[in-house]
């Protein structure tokens, strides 16, 4: 295991998500992930414009983050306005 | 992953709510709301079974009852929408009923429920059905003694509130009838909690009355006990001005007047032209045109009821002294006994009368009518506010009423620009005189030099404080020493706007008048205006108007456009001041623009495009190649921009900053586009509607005008879009969504169509300096009278100040950057439209003046004819 480090053609496997997500909720997915230090950091791949590959066990989590980005803009009318 | 505002909330409900399998989803609904109010089985179910047996009683009215019978849970639903939030069930109940739900479940429903068109509950919220056979009449009755809150098409929504009932006493109604009216139109008995209430708010207001005669105040009551508290209350009683001479053997030294009755018309109205050729007698003129159905009671009506009201037989009054009025007022509205102001304007002898009448051809439309019979409702001038739409004609109520007092006026503005409207609007629809009729503003200073007239100012003018000119300083000298009979206050929103609080104390004035469309701001100092001024008199229902044809019908839209990945990215990384420019300058969006633009004006529309950040409207307009105006671009241009607007059939679109929010006279435009604007702020939303709402010349079927607010998705303007709708919503508008404008990618000409273009763009936007990222328009913000520091983009050359140079802007970048290397590009910059208008116009001017191309024998002919009049001139 520990030689394969050293190997650069060794197979590296990590198993991760393929999020399919718009291109703005992608950039959201992004910043997040820049705003995060080493092994916080939950992006594995940038795929394409609309796909990207994330770590397994950030699901949930980036799940609710992005629901709180977008929520910010979202206008619930105040019922006692 | 895109989301919907609003509405979204209310489907978000329906799918977490588990026991919801199948069937009608709204009738679930109401019934499982039942039990958990209180128990009680019959809820809205009983709705259901009392139609049918009604639907045997009256057939006539079957087909109504059966759009009532099968809408009933729609009320309590409809309230749902607002309520819901996020949470759980009872969470979610008791919300619902601590908010704007109403909960009846618990109410027995009247026989003939489907005839009623309110759902009244004990907080004062009512619901009417406007679909129901006598909803109109309802309407009619609510909004005089409700605040309507949500008008929208078929369900609509009121509250009862303190003011409101306020307004509704002092237009003369009186409890019991505001009961009894109430309680006949309810599909439910009313409650007591809501009953005592009602009384308990009304049972001070609109007793006390504070008139001014021959320049005396008289606090005035029909309750003697109330004198007696007034009188006693020793703050009042230092006020009280004893005149031995002339106070007889009356009750509490107080005179005995019988209230007088309206008897006289407004002019302008069908009743006024009748009354002329002696058709009526001046009696009857209260009760003429109002004919009620006799089903409901002839009490809803407000003529009526002001009738009932002046059948008080005496009044009783004291003097109290002029100068301690402040103090007065304050007091009677700390002790609960809040004094209304009347101006009994036709016993006034001391002040002069201004000659000043409509003209005969001026006819002033119902609802106009409506709103001066409630200030004048018992012959007497009330002070108060008045809410139009814009271009409902809310100048011609102000000039009515002014017509009505024939007093010396005083009518404040907001701009210049509205001052010379109002005059021009004087002379048009009044009789007076140019020289009884002056402004006061930056450039004229005029005294009318008759007895009485009428004098045109701004807000701004009145309020300055500090150093004032000579003729301006002897000006207002002139203003605070005289009595005005009336004051008439233009876009009255902006008066409780600290600095112009002071216009409307500085001056003695009898009865004042309030006019404005959007009756909103955003800070909670609306509630003032009802002490500054008075209280709400008369409110116009914007959809009603549209149906009559008195304003455009407007197709409002929302577009979304979404961000282009590199500039959502820029969006997230950058501080929120850096946002707004972001935001507005995305791409797909001025595609968007481009997109609409084309469209209408390919369909003959005039367009406007608003934005309030500068810099992206100089950036739209350029690289669109349409003309701009905002406040730094000076008035001959604006001008001759505004008149090419008009009148060119080749120049159909202009942008405006937000100096065409309202101090430019804007001719009418028939498609506006919103690309940018002043976050949140309904009144904005509302104005700029307003611009199109004089578009009535076409006569097409359905719309006529078109409102679009264009907005980048997933970012704020999302939330400030939904946000800033709140008020149109609330008078019946609907916002159409559109998230993809077909043909847009077939377009020619496309801008940015690359993505190397849009990245450049991007390069450009980023690289402004943070000045341009403000949403304010920088030369509204006057320093010293001289314009402040220009913003990043290029101005036209002809400014004043030359010598201010673009501010230096800092940034890192490696070297190929500055070489062009990571996009950025030096080029030129696209021309402004603006100067070549200007080119080409005095190009025109000099073809008309110079006659260099002119033709010998035209030359020769011209000589000839001035010749000839010389001749004629001479002779004669």
């Amino acid at each position: 295991m520990s030689s394969a480090y050293g190997d650069a053609y060794a197979v590296k496997m990590t198993s991760g998500v393929l999020v399919t997500c718009d291109s703005a909720a992608k950039q959201i997915l992004l910043h997040l992930d820049s705003m995060r230090d080493g092994p916080y950091k939950f992006m594995i791949r940038d795929v394409d414009e609309t796909h990207i590959m994330i770590k397994r066990e950030y699901v949930e989590e980036i799940k609710e983050l992005l629901q709180d980005e977008l929520e910010k803009n979202t206008y619930i009318q105040d019922p006692n306005m | 992953m895109s989301r919907s505002p609003s509405p979204a909330s209310s489907l978000d409900f329906f799918e977490s709510d588990p026991s919801s399998e199948e069937e009608y989803v709204p009738v679930r609904r109401a019934r499982k709301v039942g039990p958990a109010a209180g128990g009680s089985k019959k809820v809205l179910g009983g709705a259901k079974a009392g139609g049918p047996k009604i639907k045997i009683n009256l057939s006539a009215l079957q087909r109504a009852q059966e759009v009532a019978v099968a809408h009933p849970a729609d009320g309590p639903i409809e309230e749902e929408d607002y309520g819901v939030g996020d949470e759980d069930d009872e969470g979610y109940f008791d919300g619902m009923i601590g908010k704007r739900g109403i909960d009846l479940s618990n109410q027995a429903l009247k026989s003939d429920h489907a005839l009623r068109p309110l759902w009244v509950d004990d907080k004062g919220n009512i619901i009417v059905e406007a679909f129901a056979p006598f909803a109109r009449q309802a309407q009619d009755f609510l909004v005089a003694i409700a605040e309507p809150v949500s008008r929208p098409s078929l369900i609509h929504e009121y509250r009862i509130t303190k003011p409101s009932l306020h307004s509704a006493m002092s237009i003369g109604l009186e409890t019991k009838v505001i009961i009894e009216v109430l309680s006949r139109l309810s599909k439910t008995p009313l409650s007591t909690r809501l009953t005592a209430r009602i009384e308990e708010w009304t049972a001070s207001f609109g007793k006390v009355r504070l008139v001014l005669k021959d320049n005396r105040y008289f606090l005035e009551t029909s309750v003697p006990e109330f004198l007696q508290t007034l009188m006693t209350d020793e703050v009042i009683r230092d006020c009280r001005v004893t005149r031995e001479i002339e106070s007889g053997p009356t009750v509490f030294g107080a005179e005995q007047t019988a209230r007088p009755r309206r008897d006289y018309a407004i002019p302008g109205t069908e009743e006024a032209r009748r009354a002329e050729r002696g058709e009526i007698q001046a009696d009857d003129i209260g009760q003429q045109g109002r004919d009620n159905d006799a089903l409901l009671g002839a009490v809803i009506g407000i003529g009526e009821a002001d009738e009932m009201d002046d059948e008080d037989d005496a009044v009783h009054s004291f003097e109290v002294a002029g100068e301690r009025m402040e103090d007065v007022r304050r007091r009677c509205k700390d002790i609960d006994l809040p004094a209304l102001e009347e101006y009994d304007f036709r016993n006034d002898s001391v002040n002069p009368n201004l000659d000043i009448q409509l003209k005969p051809m001026t006819v002033i439309r119902p609802y106009q009518e409506m709103s001066l019979a409630k200030m004048f409702g018992n012959g007497r001038a009330r002070s108060g506010v008045i809410v139009l739409p814009c271009g409902a004609g809310k100048t011609l109520v102000g000039i009515t009423a002014a017509c009505t007092i024939k007093k010396s006026a005083l009518v404040l503005c907001t701009s210049a620009v509205s001052v010379a409207q109002w005059k021009q609007q004087f002379l048009h629809f009044s009789n007076i005189s140019e020289r009884q009729i002056c402004a006061f503003t930056q450039g004229e200073k005029e005294m009318f030099t008759t007895p009485a007239g009428i004098v045109i100012s701004t807000y701004s003018m009145i309020a300055k404080t500090g150093k004032r000119a000579h003729d301006a300083e002897k000006m207002m000298q002139f203003l605070r020493s005289r009595e005005w009979g009336f004051l008439l206050l233009d876009e009255v929103h902006v008066a409780p706007a600290d600095m112009f609080r002071k216009c409307i104390n500085n001056f003695k004035v009898h009865a004042k008048l309030g006019l404005t469309a959007t009756l909103v701001r955003e800070d909670d100092r609306i509630g003032d205006l009802g002490y500054l001024i008075g209280p709400k008199l008369y409110e116009a229902n914007w959809m009603d108007l549209a149906k009559n044809g008195h304003i455009a019908t407007v197709q409002c839209a929302e577009v979304w456009c979404p961000m282009t990945p590199e500039f959502y990215r820029e969006y997230l990384r950058n501080p929120s001041r850096k946002r707004i420019l972001l935001h507005a300058m995305n791409p797909n969006k001025i595609q968007a623009a481009q997109f609409l633009i084309n469209f209408h004006e390919s369909r003959g529309d005039k367009v406007i495009v608003f934005s309030d950040n500068v810099f992206a409207l100089e950036a739209y307009a350029k690289k669109l190649g349409k003309s701009f105006i905002h406040g730094g671009t000076p008035e001959g241009e604006r001008l001759r921009i505004l008149s090419r607007f008009q009148h060119d059939p080749q120049l159909n679109t202009i942008f405006l900053s937000k100096v065409g929010d309202t101090s430019i006279d804007l001719p009418e435009a028939t498609c506006l586009i919103q690309i940018s604007s002043h976050f949140g702020s309904r009144r904005q939303e509302a104005q700029r509607l307003g611009r199109i709402l004089r578009a009535k010349r076409r006569n097409d079927e359905g719309f006529n005008a078109f409102f679009y607010s264009l907005v980048s998705k997933d970012t704020q303007e999302m939330y400030y879009s939904s946000k800033r709708q709140g008020f149109l919503i609330d008078q019946g508008y609907a916002f159409k969504v559109i998230t993809e404008l077909h043909g847009l990618e077939t377009m020619p000409n496309l801008v940015f169509p690359t993505k190397a273009q849009q990245i450049s763009l991007l390069e450009e936007v980023l690289n402004t300096g943070d000045a341009a990222a403000e949403t304010a328009d920088h030369y509204m913000r006057l320093n010293n009278g001289k314009h402040m520091k220009r913003p990043a983009g290029n101005q036209p050359s002809s400014l004043s100040n030359q010598s201010s140079m673009p501010a230096v802007q800092r940034f890192t970048a490696p070297l190929e950057h500055l070489s062009g290397g990571q996009n950025l590009s030096y080029r030129e910059q696209n021309k402004s439209v603006n100067k070549e208008l200007s080119r080409e116009d005095r190009q025109n001017k000099r073809d008309r003046v110079g006659g260099k191309e002119q033709h010998a024998l035209f030359k020769k002919r011209k000589q000839e004819m001035d010749a000839i009049k010389k001749q004629r001139a001479n002779g004669i």
